[in-house]
């Protein structure tokens, strides 16, 4: 028997589900989309049921730039799971999309003590084991 | 930090403070007394807060007997009344969260206070759930002991340590004394101690307001409590 032991995940892979099913079936193509509120005109996220701003169902997808802005920061020196990434530092970041919603992620390629606030940002794909990626970000141009 | 300047070293102060309460709380986890060196130099969890800046992993429980103010004047403690009560809540996710510098503490402070027919000044105890020290630093802001951004020279001098103009989490707070998860009994135990003046050692002279002040979630949820000695009826 030549069972070997599965490789350690760097990630948590994140579960759809329905309602978040398009949100990562377009990370396939590397294309972020975001559940837009067809009353109030914003966008919602993480994607939802209803609308969080008037309660609506009238909900859509719509593409989105995949440019951002840092607006907050930590590097994480000690991760809590130990199955995430590595032990190496990294930096969790709240980037908040030109579209105005904000997604926590990771701000790669370069050093994580070098993100800062107001840092121009766009979008980078992570490979998941099934296909779809994950969306972190680097830094502009 | 970003935006107001709040530096490592002010929110350290916190931690030096409490530690001051704390070694005077014979049930304290840790009281040997802190400088900020110990605090900046002690090791980094996620920028900017150190390991002194995070709060601790303990066992705990408390309780408290509520009853009406007539029946609690017949009991054999001296009683602490509810002058003032609010709770807010606001966003799940953090990344929901609409300006990471303001807690619904701006709401649940300001309806609880108004109700007691309190200001600020009028508190002679705070008792802020302290997750972090950033987060006691959030409910004074919040609470309107200082204005928003000036929590960090606010705390630098010792303003919220023992003898200074705001006795702040008199028992050492979840950063020394204990934090099993769910805090806010230790707030409120502590808040109805002092008024009773049964706090010992760290007993806080002629207090007849207490605020006990929770947080829960990311953030996302607060809980203003203003209580009273007979004095304040």
């Amino acid at each position: 028997m030549t069972e070997t032991a599965a490789p350690r995940p760097r990630r948590v892979e994140p579960v759809p589900t329905e309602i978040s099913a398009p949100f990562w079936e377009a990370t396939r193509e590397e294309r972020l989309v975001l559940q837009w509120c067809i009353d109030c005109d914003q966008p919602i996220f993480f994607p939802r049921d209803r609308c969080p701003g008037c309660i609506g169902s009238a909900l859509e997808w719509r593409p989105a730039t995949g440019r951002g802005t840092v607006y907050a920061v930590t590097v994480e020196q000690r991760p809590e799971i130990s199955s995430v990434a590595s032990a190496e530092p990294f930096a969790v970041a709240l980037v908040e999309l030109e579209e105005g919603a904000r997604m926590m992620t990771n701000v790669v390629g370069c050093p994580p003590a070098d993100v800062t606030v107001g840092m121009a940002v766009t979008v980078t794909w992570e490979p998941l084991s099934d296909g779809r990626h994950l969306p972190l970000f680097e830094p502009a141009g | 930090m970003a935006v107001y300047g709040t530096t490592p070293e002010q929110l350290a102060s916190i931690a030096v403070s409490t530690r001051q309460w704390a070694s005077m709380n014979p049930r304290a986890r840790f009281r040997e007394l802190l400088t900020i060196d110990d605090v900046v130099s002690s090791p980094m969890q996620s920028t900017p807060l150190h390991l002194l800046d995070c709060c601790l992993v303990t066992d705990g429980a408390g309780a408290f007997v509520m009853t009406s103010a007539e029946r609690a004047r017949q009991l054999r403690q001296p009683p602490a009344y509810v002058l003032g009560a609010a709770t807010c809540h606001d966003h799940n996710v953090i990344s929901a969260m609409p300006d990471l510098t303001t807690t619904p503490g701006l709401v649940s402070g300001e309806r609880a206070f108004k109700m007691a027919g309190i200001k600020p000044d009028d508190v002679d105890v705070l008792e802020g759930y302290d997750s972090f020290t950033i987060t006691a630093l959030l409910h004074l802001e919040d609470l309107g002991f200082c204005a928003k951004g000036e929590g960090g020279p606010f705390v630098a001098d010792g303003r919220t340590a023992p003898g200074g103009q705001l006795p702040m989490n008199t028992n050492g707070g979840g950063l020394s004394y204990t934090h099993p998860g769910m805090y806010g009994m230790f707030l409120i135990v502590e808040a109805v101690r002092q008024l009773r003046g049964s706090s010992a050692d760290r007993q806080v002279e002629g207090a007849e307001v207490a605020v006990a002040h929770g947080c829960g979630g990311m953030l996302s949820c607060t809980s203003t409590l203003v209580l009273g000695t007979e004095a304040t009826l």
